[in-house]
């Protein structure tokens, strides 16, 4: 009564909040900022039989439990509730369709992006598509979504993306670089039809699987055709600052990091985690093939025993050697000494090492290559195989020999060449997968899709080949672990010779098929949405 | 002290010199209603000691009395009485004094007789806390109200008290306890004790809810002195104190140190870190270094003792109080002024605390209708501090290598730049003194005026009053870059603040309050009945602002001014706007028949800024009642002079949790993205959030006996938080941080005892106090909080708050064999690093598991309430049992008081890292590791020495380490005596010494202090003891 004049009503001042933010394209900018700050960069897989760590990955190795929390699971929802919250908040912005949608169309993109990541992991999840504003919403527990709707969703969201984004030459400036583009769009997109189009047919499920390939080879197309992305001419510089920005047309979605120099507020450790934390497996190494073009347990020019470290790159598919280093090669820290190294005793990594960035201690900003031409070639290699069951030379001539060529490996990959040597051709290309993309992040996912992880996870995981001449270290040091004559060790043929370090025995691996498929869902998401979301079989 | 005998010398001479009298009187002292003789009164000529005391029947006789002197009669529990000497004579009639039963508290918006309070109210007078040489007022408060915790941090001057808990946890989340100071809101520690007339504490739903969602925790009433009727009065009191360091670690003699190290380094596997040879230059005072070409880095066996090098073993505190009051009997003032110092054990550099104050206030009846009253304030309190922090510096002195230089050997490179050497750890000496400054200042002034309506209307009285309370703090961090390089110069051991940095902040802020109150108050024969209505809106802002520069030009100067801008990362600004406003409407209903029947109901309707427009009111409602049985007429116990049930429920709000603006989205910033900031909303807002609701139902006793000479009463209560704020537990696919909501359940329960004796024997007076409290807790509901770890867990649902949880121990391993043969034993069985287990380790226990299995590795099974694993129950950290015990006894002119304080039942785990010797290679042992485990002596109390290097595998929490912090404490013992000196100028002297926290009882490790918080680490400050010699003096 007497203070009737008195207010009760405060806003924030010095606090950004919803009235205040979503008014501008800047504004809108901003937001979509954040998608790019969580956006996943480097990151050395060690879930596969390829890259290896110093200690046994549960994933790998099938010694993983039931976790009661996971970022595999909480980091992508977080991510799509910011995606959610700029479409339903952006889109309410005093702004035309236009000017909206370019930006919105970023928030689609990357919901499509966790989503994909979300069922790669788990399969059906709760396909949630709005910002909650308050906590007793029913939908916070939605049971898991069929991944067939998910995956459909996402198809949609990036076909939103696909016409509002830019081209890629619209985010060339220094200022845009890295934010997404329609090429990005349809390389997502064909990344998830041929993941979802070779998952159902290998793994049996209901879905239309040529439906999905379908979208992947029509995505391909449409990159291709654009005409706006080459590969680039040097795989070792690729990886190097050499290879950032949009001179280099191999470029399809990075994630940017920098700016380089001291102020870098987004950075990455990925050579120092080169020295310290992951290597090659043997059977990785074993994959390249040999300048004949036939693969090592058919090809004359293997050597097999090698005498030298150095003798693994003998005639072989240059990749390898700018995969990992050679002996006394400047690696690290001076020269490179097998089963001298912190990093385990697999092969060195190279690819992608920066001596410079490396001294700068975690805090390197060399971009990371998300999607790259490379790719989208041979995806659509292996999108039309997989549809149409062939793939004609000229098409390889395209993809496969293309890539190969890059790198000058010239043994050519033709239908004729596969049946003179009792080849599989979907195995050549899988093959041309593990070397392009060698430490790239794909392998798990290939072999999940492909449903060969029973094969080639629960294995003998090699390393080194020990040569007394090329290391410090002792036989005594490593007795017990290498294979003795005839690459036996412990009674099992584990390889094709002896002295192969043995990193992991088969005996402490297992991939159980009926279970690890997938990952298994935290017990904390089901006890929450209180069994709304089902666990996974196995688990 | 020769001042004092050469006073008491003065005074017997002066006594006998007057004593010199012509007549005799005698009498017969009689109650002035039973007409019962009385025994034990006092009878004295008044300004003389000439005096005596009534017999078995109340005869007395007086001889030596002077024509026409004036005898006075006193008796505790009666009215004195003073009696011209013609008159003092024969029958003398005292009459009971009820001034007990008259006693006035103060409570909400207004005062209430103590015999007819129905709610839960504690007092004590100001004059008990000025005559502690306490560090602020709150310090002052420890031990003496039953049911208020003080929660003391440490000794450093300006940090000592963290604040106060009243009854308990009311929430898990934080609190606060509402304080008042003359009805503006302020921060108690922060006065002068000397302004304060008395602090009611209101405990219960009935006495706070007339302050609705803000008196959860509480609220303290504090009401300053005004000035009386008279001739100006001029009042001096102050002191000089020492404080000396309580409870603290010991360095060893640094040779024995290097034995330990040595031996350490041999029991976890490795060599001795020196030979014989040069473990025996270590301490000798004549071969303190030499230099080692192969590092670059001098060898060192210097005899360091830090903790003597770095620390005073006293320090000063300074009190100056004065006060001038006076007034006709329509209009009086006070005005005071107050310094206060206190400086800390550091020695070099500033680590002190100023305290100003100034007050004035005048009260003036304009008319019979009309008063009005002004009352202004400022309060300034001034912290300096190493910007390293004093506990970390302390952290340093305790822990540095003792064969580790002070100074660097005159030869070396670098001599001329920096003398100091920092080979090994940091130089914390070095860092004392050119490491920077951080400065705080908070200055605060506080405007009231009053303007009171009376007699309109008879009984009805309306008040309206305005007040500001303005802010302004300023922080000031200057971090200076040290670097410590080794012998050669060119290699650097340590570096500390790298880069520099000037951090500076300034906010403003003030709170006004504007209050209108009406009361009225009517009797209906015997019903007496009492209203107040009243309203109030609150308004609160505080614009703050602060920025740090990095790089400065030079590490001697800084300013803003000058630092390297050119890098944009050596900026960083940020400002900050808080505003808040309240609105409030309130009743009270007072009903009281005959004394008899008291009846008491309270509402208040709050509004806050806080809260969503649709969930911004609620009121808070509480009714209390009150049976006074000793006023019936039936009641016919003369020896009972008060007997009162009482009994109360109401509902508090607790808001101390709610943010600003916890129902709008806001918009966070993240990491910058290429330059570019990145937004989004990290938290979901909430609507729905309101205030923590907690409702308080409270039973009480008073009791007087002996004509109120021993007074006691009783109180339980049980308190729910029905609506405690809790964080959600729901499904990640919500992808947005959850906000706390309304949804937790706390109960708290507990009682609280006082009783109090006062009495006489001749003119020897003595008072005797006693309070115990105690307060449990269960968190019923915490959406969650289910994980048992071992430590101290703060929530789990179903337990106290802060249960302790560890392994079960078994004293010692007597050798690794013994280990491997448990082990071999006990299929299964592995304790922490089983690898390095040996001899003189702890024996950790496996319980059974679900299949009675014993043989499995120590630890935490699920962490859950079913599966914990080899973790049992340790205890609890809250204090239990919180007691006080005060005697005084004032004998002629002197004044004689002791105060006891302490804790019943708590247990408290110590850091790890702390207590551990070697715990980190920079982290050097004790004296009190003297006792250590050795094939002889494998009952010791502490395990072999070990270098652990942060894997502290024999300190696991566990009932081996888990300490007693019940403790007993000499919180305050003084000794005053007042100097009869009676002339025009000076109307009273005295002088006294006081100490205080002088003396402790308890169970803890002696280098830490009872009162230390939960996980106290190494960087503890000790506590003082202080002794104070003051003097008061009114002209």
């Amino acid at each position: 009564m007497l203070f009737t004049g008195c207010e009760l009503d405060r806003l924030p001042e010095t606090t950004l909040a919803d009235n205040t933010f979503w008014q501008s394209e800047t504004d809108l900018r901003g937001a979509c900022n954040k998608l790019y700050v969580d956006l996943p960069g480097f990151d050395h897989d060690r879930r596969a039989d390829d890259i290896i760590g110093t200690s046994a990955n549960g994933t790998s190795s099938g010694n993983w439990s039931l976790p009661s929390t996971s970022g595999d699971w909480s980091n992508p929802y977080n991510r799509i509730g910011v995606c959610n919250n700029i479409i339903a908040k952006g889109g309410n912005a005093p702004l035309t369709d236009a000017q909206k949608n370019r930006w919105l169309a970023e928030a689609y993109f990357f919901r499509a992006f966790h989503f994909f990541d979300l069922v790669k992991k788990y399969g059906d999840v709760p396909l949630i598509l709005k910002a909650f504003d308050s906590t007793s919403d029913p939908d916070i527990m939605m049971a898991r979504t069929p991944r067939e709707e998910v995956i459909q969703q996402c198809y949609s969201d990036l076909r939103f993306a696909e016409e509002w984004l830019p081209e890629i030459d619209g985010v060339s400036s220094d200022a845009d670089w890295g934010r997404v583009s329609k090429s990005a769009a349809r390389a997502l997109m064909m990344r998830i039809g041929l993941y979802e189009g070779t998952f159902s047919k290998y793994h049996g499920l209901s879905s239309d699987s040529k439906a999905h390939l379908k979208v992947a080879v029509d995505a391909a197309e449409r990159i291709i055709n654009s005409g706006k992305h080459a590969l680039y001419p040097d795989y070792q510089k690729l990886f190097y600052f050499d290879g950032e920005g949009r001179q280099n047309k191999e470029n399809v979605f990075v994630k940017v990091y920098g700016p380089n120099g001291a102020g870098a507020t987004i950075a990455h450790g990925n050579s120092r985690q080169m020295e310290n934390g992951v290597s090659i497996t043997r059977q990785a190494i074993d994959q390249y093939l040999y300048t004949d073009g036939l693969p090592r347990e058919k090809s004359s020019l293997a050597m097999i025993p090698e005498t030298h470290y150095d003798d693994v790159f003998e005639n072989r598919d240059p990749r390898l050697a700018m995969t990992i280093y050679h002996k006394d090669e400047e690696a690290y820290k001076g020269g490179y000494t097998p089963f001298n190294n912190q990093h385990g005793n697999g092969y060195g990594l190279k690819k992608g090492f920066m001596l410079d960035e490396w001294t700068t201690n975690s805090r390197e900003t060399v971009d990371k290559m998300v999607i790259r031409y490379a790719e989208v070639l041979l995806s659509y290699a292996e999108a039309l195989y997989e549809l149409n069951g062939s793939i004609t030379d000229e098409k390889l001539d395209l993809t496969v020999n293309t890539v190969r060529a890059r790198s000058g490996f010239t043994a050519r990959l033709t239908n004729s060449f596969v049946q003179q040597n009792g080849l599989n051709i979907l195995d050549e290309i899988r093959r041309e997968r593990l070397v392009e993309f060698m430490d790239e992040g794909l392998r798990y996912n290939d072999i999940i899709r492909w449903k060969i992880a029973e094969k080639v996870l629960p294995v003998t995981m090699l390393g080194l080949k020990y040569n007394e001449d090329d290391t410090s270290a002792q036989r005594e040091d490593l007795q017990g672990r290498l294979t003795t004559e005839g690459g036996m060790y412990k009674g099992k043929k584990v390889c094709d010779q002896a002295d192969i370090y043995v990193i992991e025995e088969a005996d402490t691996r297992s991939f159980n098929p009926a279970r690890d498929y997938y990952y298994p869902i935290p017990t904390y998401e089901i006890a929450t949405s209180e069994g709304h979301v089902t666990q996974n079989p196995g688990w | 002290m020769q001042l004092l005998l050469s006073c008491c010398m003065w005074l017997l001479m002066g006594v006998s010199a007057w004593a010199q009298g012509n007549q005799t009187i005698k009498g017969t002292v009689l109650d002035a209603s039973t007409r019962e003789p009385m025994i034990g009164v006092s009878v004295l000529e008044q300004g003389t000691s000439n005096g005596a005391i009534t017999d078995l029947d109340g005869h007395f006789t007086l001889s030596n009395v002077k024509t026409g002197a004036t005898i006075q009669f006193s008796f505790v529990g009666y009215k004195n009485l003073s009696l011209p000497v013609a008159k003092a004579q024969g029958q003398i009639l005292l009459t009971e004094d009820d001034k007990t039963l008259s006693e006035v508290v103060v409570v909400g918006y207004g005062t209430q007789r103590k015999v007819n309070l129905s709610g839960a109210v504690s007092a004590v007078d100001g004059e008990k806390l000025a005559a502690k040489p306490s560090s602020n007022v709150l310090d002052a408060m420890q031990g003496e109200l039953p049911g208020v915790a003080v929660l003391r941090s440490s000794g450093e001057p300006g940090s000592e008290t963290s604040g106060m808990r009243i009854r308990g946890f009311s929430s898990v989340n934080s609190t606060s306890t509402l304080v008042l100071i003359d009805g503006v809101e302020g921060d108690i520690s922060l006065l002068n004790a000397d302004d304060i007339e008395s602090v009611s504490v209101l405990k219960d739903a009935a006495a706070c809810a007339i302050y609705g969602a803000r008196a959860a925790a509480g609220v303290v009433l504090v009401t300053t002195k005004n000035g009386g009727e008279g001739k100006p009065r001029i009042n001096y009191s102050g002191y000089y104190a020492t404080n000396l360091p309580g409870n603290m670690p010991k360095r060893l003699p640094a040779w024995e140190e290097q034995e330990w190290i040595n031996i350490g380094r041999v029991n976890q596997g490795g060599k001795p870190e020196w030979n014989p040879e040069q473990s025996s230059w270590v301490g000798n005072r004549n071969f303190n270094y030499r230099p080692n070409n192969t590092n670059g880095r001098w060898d060192e066996f210097s005899a360091t003792n830090w903790v003597d090098e770095g620390t005073r073993d006293h320090s000063d505190q300074t009190n100056h109080s004065l006060s001038v009051s006076g007034g006709t009997k329509n209009i009086n003032y006070l005005i005071s002024g107050n310094y206060f110092y206190k400086n800390g054990m550091l020695k070099y550099g500033k680590n002190d605390n100023t305290r100003v104050n100034l007050h004035a206030k005048v009260n003036a009846e304009l008319n019979k209708y009309v008063a009005v009253g002004v009352n202004v304030q400022y309060q300034s309190k001034k912290n300096n501090a190493p910007s390293a922090g004093a506990g970390n510096i302390l952290n340093n002195l305790y822990g540095s290598r003792a064969r580790q230089l002070i100074y660097n050997p005159t030869e070396d490179v670098n001599y001329d730049v920096n003398p100091y050497n920092g080979d090994l750890q940091f130089n914390p000496i070095q860092v004392m003194k050119d490491g920077g400054l951080a400065e705080t200042l908070y200055e605060t002034f506080v405007g009231k005026g009053d303007l009171t309506i009376k007699n309109l209307l008879k009984g009805l009285r309306v008040n309206l009053s305005a007040s500001r309370r303005a802010g302004y703090y300023t922080g000031k961090t200057e971090r200076h870059y040290l670097v410590w390089y080794g012998m050669t110069g060119d290699n650097v051991r340590q570096s500390y603040n790298d880069p520099n940095s000037l951090y500076r902040i300034k906010n403003n802020d003030y709170h006004d309050l504007f209050e209108v109150t009406a009361n009225y108050e009517f009797d209906i024969k015997k019903h007496n009945i009492k209203l107040l209505a009243g309203t109030s809106y609150e308004n609160y802002r505080k614009d703050e602002f602060s920025a740090t520069a990095k790089n400065m030009n030079s590490n001697d100067f800084y300013s803003f001014n000058y630092y390297d801008a050119a890098e944009a990362t050596n900026t960083s600004l940020s400002d900050n706007i808080a505003p808040w406003s309240m609105m409030s409407y309130f009743g009270r209903l007072n009903y009281n028949y005959a004394d008899r029947y008291l009846l008491e109901a309270n509402i208040r309707y709050d509004g806050s800024s806080r809260l969503a427009p649709e969930k911004r009111w609620k009121a808070f409602p509480s009714v209390s009642a009150a049976w006074r049985i000793s006023q019936e007429n039936w009641f016919k116990f003369d020896w009972v002079s008060n007997l009162k049930l009482r009994a109360s429920w109401g509902q508090l709000g607790n808001g101390a949790i709610l943010g600003l603006y916890d129902y709008i989205p806001t918009i966070a910033q993240s990491t910058v993205y290429m330059g570019e900031k990145s937004y989004y909303q990290s938290q979901l807002a909430s609507k729905d959030k309101t205030w923590e609701t907690i409702e308080t139902t409270n039973i009480g006793i008073d009791l007087g006996f002996f004509n109120s000479r021993l007074n006691a009463s009783f109180d339980y209560y049980w308190k729910y938080n029905n609506d405690m704020l809790s964080n959600l537990q729901l499904p990640h696919t919500i992808g947005i941080g959850v906000p706390a909501v309304n949804v937790g359940k706390l109960k708290t329960w507990g009682w609280e005892f006082e009783v109090k004796w006062n009495d006489h024997i001749g003119d020897f007076s003595y008072q005797v106090a006693f309070n115990i409290s105690d307060s449990q807790n269960k968190l019923m509901e915490y959406d969650g909080a289910d994980v048992i770890s071992a430590g101290t867990v703060g929530l789990l649902e179903g337990y106290a708050m802060n249960t302790i949880w560890g392994y079960k121990t078994d004293g010692y391993w007597s050798s690794r064999e013994e280990y491997l043969a448990y082990k071999e034993a006990n299929p299964g069985y592995k304790s922490f690093s089983d690898g390095k287990v040996g001899g003189g380790d702890v024996r950790y226990l496996t319980l059974p598991d679900k299949d009675g299995n014993t043989g499995h590795q120590v630890g935490a099974g699920d962490g859950t309430k079913e599966n914990h694993g080899d973790l049992v129950y340790l205890g609890n950290a809250n204090a239990r049992y919180l007691y006080g015990m005060s005697l005084s006894a004032q004998w002629k002119g002197f004044d004689f008081s002791m105060m006891f304080q302490g804790v019943g039942k708590r247990k408290l785990l110590i850091n790890t890292e702390a207590i551990a010797p070697f715990g980190r290679t920079y982290q050097m042992p004790w004296t009190i590791h003297r006792d250590y485990w050795t094939e002889d002596n494998q009952d010791a109390y502490w395990p072999r020495l070990y270098n652990y290097n942060g894997d502290m595998f024999n300190f696991q929490p566990s009932d081996k380490w888990v300490q007693n912090a019940a403790y007993l404490r000499l919180k305050n013992i003084t000794l005053g005596y007042t100097v009869p000196v009676s002339n025009r100028i000076i109307q009273k002297l005295r002088v006294y010494v006081s100490g205080n926290d002088v003396w402790e009882h308890s169970d803890i490790l002696k280098v830490f202090d009872p009162e230390s918080g939960n996980n106290v680490g190494r960087n503890y400050y000790p506590f003082f003891r202080t002794w104070a010699f003051g003097v008061n003096v009114t002209l």
